[in-house]
């Protein structure tokens, strides 16, 4: 079902507080979905720092999550959603929803508004290779020490295939064993 | 005396005092812990990238095999996803069915806690009362849904099979052997001496700051925030089930677990409430899914394609699942957000940057977040 139907019958607090609070000329568009208090703010890559700001003024305190989605044959974008909730104002939802050019996924952190967001960020890199501009510190966290292959949860990463060609009879198949080099002899100096 | 420099250890993944598969850079100066870092990643599965290549109903096998501990909070979250993809409501009778099965998992996680809990305060009898609890719960569990760790019994659509016909007095039986054993635990335990010089003041996190941490669940709710989704977002049969959430006042250490314990009775009360409603003649358990989801509308408008989302109050705090499908029998997309990594994230760098902590706190501090590790790396 889509997200947008069913909008919300007679006048929705929440949705006007939203409206108001957001700065003006930085959003495309907010819609209240079929889900009772949840709202979906569409907005350009750019202006993703001034609505994140607008939204925690507005008592979205408590950041969720960070999700990209590839949508790799249908359109050649990562489509990121980030996900807040308001304890203030007794729980509704905001997902803000944006688009970034799949060959050149960048966009700016949000790591000073949100604390969580600097974990979530690091997660999308190394899964999606999504770069996050003034993120001091993106590296392989979860596939720490683990992983050489690219970003594992983008489509065109074929699970099967990759494993393949790298671990049966592949390019680790029979890898040398490391070997640690022998100690210096002691006492001869 | 020249200044000392810290010296870095590993705490985990095999240590007692780690809450699981995850491990802790420590730098410590002296006793004194300066700094934390999470190193997570020793269980990671890649479930998300493994459901999108799966079936729809094939993936419910999946969805809550993330963590151990609290497996149907997690089931139920990703079952209502995909309810919500495909248009589709479960019966009444499965509503309260789930409700009750995911209560008794939230119990079992509690119990399954206090074990560890005990452990890492060094109160030996704890452990074994609390998985003796505990194994009468999965006992139930066995006895209702056939398996014992992983249940599998919410399905897309409804429950996967009728409640036994003695489901009402299994279920009470269940509980009424399991909440003495609860109670000699908060005798014996929460109003202990030695547990309440080794809890109380440590590991603070009070008042609104653990919302600007981005924390969750019982912590959030330990530090005085009435915030539970199974509240302010009712799901399932928690619409009309009468219950309350219990909050703390310091938000430390001992809070978390006075909050976690009388969740437990709350989960009681919840199950003795819905038990009453279900009965076992009722055939009408579950509604056939259709294959595919429902048709998406013309792209490029985003979010006009099938999205189903649901939002979960699991033990250690809120879930999410969303879903993205296309007109296909597999996912696209599937999203598990999961409460543990903003406990060991955020609100762990936030005590340590604010408190005094030697390692012997750590694993105090570290358990009485309860994190799910499993459940950041997926």
């Amino acid at each position: 079902m889509s997200v947008a139907e069913g909008h919300a019958e007679g006048k929705d607090e929440v949705l006007e507080l939203i409206r108001r609070s957001l700065p003006p000329g930085k959003f495309k568009e907010v819609v209240a979905t079929r889900w009772p208090r949840r709202y979906i703010v569409f907005i350009d890559a750019w202006a993703l720092r001034p609505v994140m700001e607008a939204l925690k003024v507005a008592g979205f305190d408590r950041f969720i999550a960070i999700e990209a989605i590839d949508w790799y044959n249908i359109e050649p974008v990562f489509e990121l959603l980030y996900y807040v909730e308001s304890v203030k104002l007794g729980g509704p939802l905001v997902i803000v929803r944006t688009k970034i050019p799949r060959n050149n996924p960048e966009i700016d952190t949000i790591r000073d508004i949100y604390p969580l967001a600097h974990w979530q960020e690091i997660e999308n890199y190394e899964f999606f290779g999504i770069r996050f501009r003034g993120h001091p510190d993106l590296r392989l966290w979860i596939l720490e020490d683990n992983w050489e292959g690219p970003p594992p949860l983008r489509k065109d990463f074929d699970t099967v295939k990759y494993v393949l060609e790298t671990y049966y009879g592949g390019k680790k198949w029979e890898r040398p064993v490391k070997r640690r080099e022998p100690p210096p002899p002691r006492g001869e100096e | 005396m020249a200044e000392s420099k810290p010296r870095m250890i590993f705490l985990g993944p095999q240590h007692p005092g780690a809450p699981g598969n995850v491990a802790f850079k420590v730098w410590l100066k002296g006793e004194k812990v300066v700094k934390a870092e999470l190193v997570p990643g020793f269980l990671h599965r890649g479930f998300e990238k493994m459901m999108e290549n799966r079936w729809w109903e094939v993936d419910v096998v999946l969805s809550p095999r993330y963590c151990v501990e609290d497996p149907d909070n997690f089931e139920l979250a990703y079952v209502l996803a995909v309810e919500d993809l495909f248009g589709v409501e479960a019966p009444e009778k499965a509503k309260v069915v789930r409700t009750i099965v995911a209560e008794m998992s939230r119990i079992q996680s509690h119990l399954f806690w206090l074990m560890h809990m005990g452990g890492a305060t060094g109160a030996r009898y704890i452990p074994g009362w609390a998985m003796a609890a505990r194994e009468e719960i999965l006992k139930w569990y066995d006895y209702v849904t056939g398996h014992r760790i992983y249940h599998h019994y919410m399905t897309p659509g409804g429950i996967r099979w009728n409640i036994p016909k003695d489901f009402k007095e299994v279920t009470l039986r269940a509980l009424n052997k399991v909440m003495p054993i609860v109670k000699d635990i908060e005798d014996a335990f929460i109003n202990n001496r030695i547990l309440r010089a080794r809890t109380e003041g440590i590991g603070v996190v009070k008042g609104y700051v653990a919302v600007q941490l981005n924390a969750t669940g019982p912590t959030l709710r330990a530090a005085g925030i009435k915030y539970d989704v199974r509240k302010v977002d009712p799901y399932e049969a928690y619409r009309d089930v009468d219950f309350e959430i219990p909050t703390g006042t310091e938000g430390d250490a001992h809070d978390r677990i006075v909050v976690r314990i009388r969740e437990i009775y709350q989960s009681k009360r919840i199950i003795e409430q819905l038990v009453e409603r279900v009965k076992p003649e009722d055939l009408n358990y579950r509604v056939k899914m259709p294959l595919l989801p429902p048709p998406s509308l013309p792209w490029p408008a985003v979010a006009r394609h099938g999205e189903g989302m649901s939002r979960v109050e699991a033990a250690r705090g809120e879930a999410m699942v969303h879903v993205v499908g296309i007109k296909d029998r597999k996912p696209y997309r599937v999203k598990l957000i999961t409460p543990s990594m903003p406990l060991l994230t955020t609100v762990m760098d936030y005590i340590i940057e604010h408190e005094d902590i030697t390692i012997a706190d750590l694993p105090i501090i570290v358990m009485s977040l309860d994190p799910c590790p499993p459940d950041i790396d997926r």
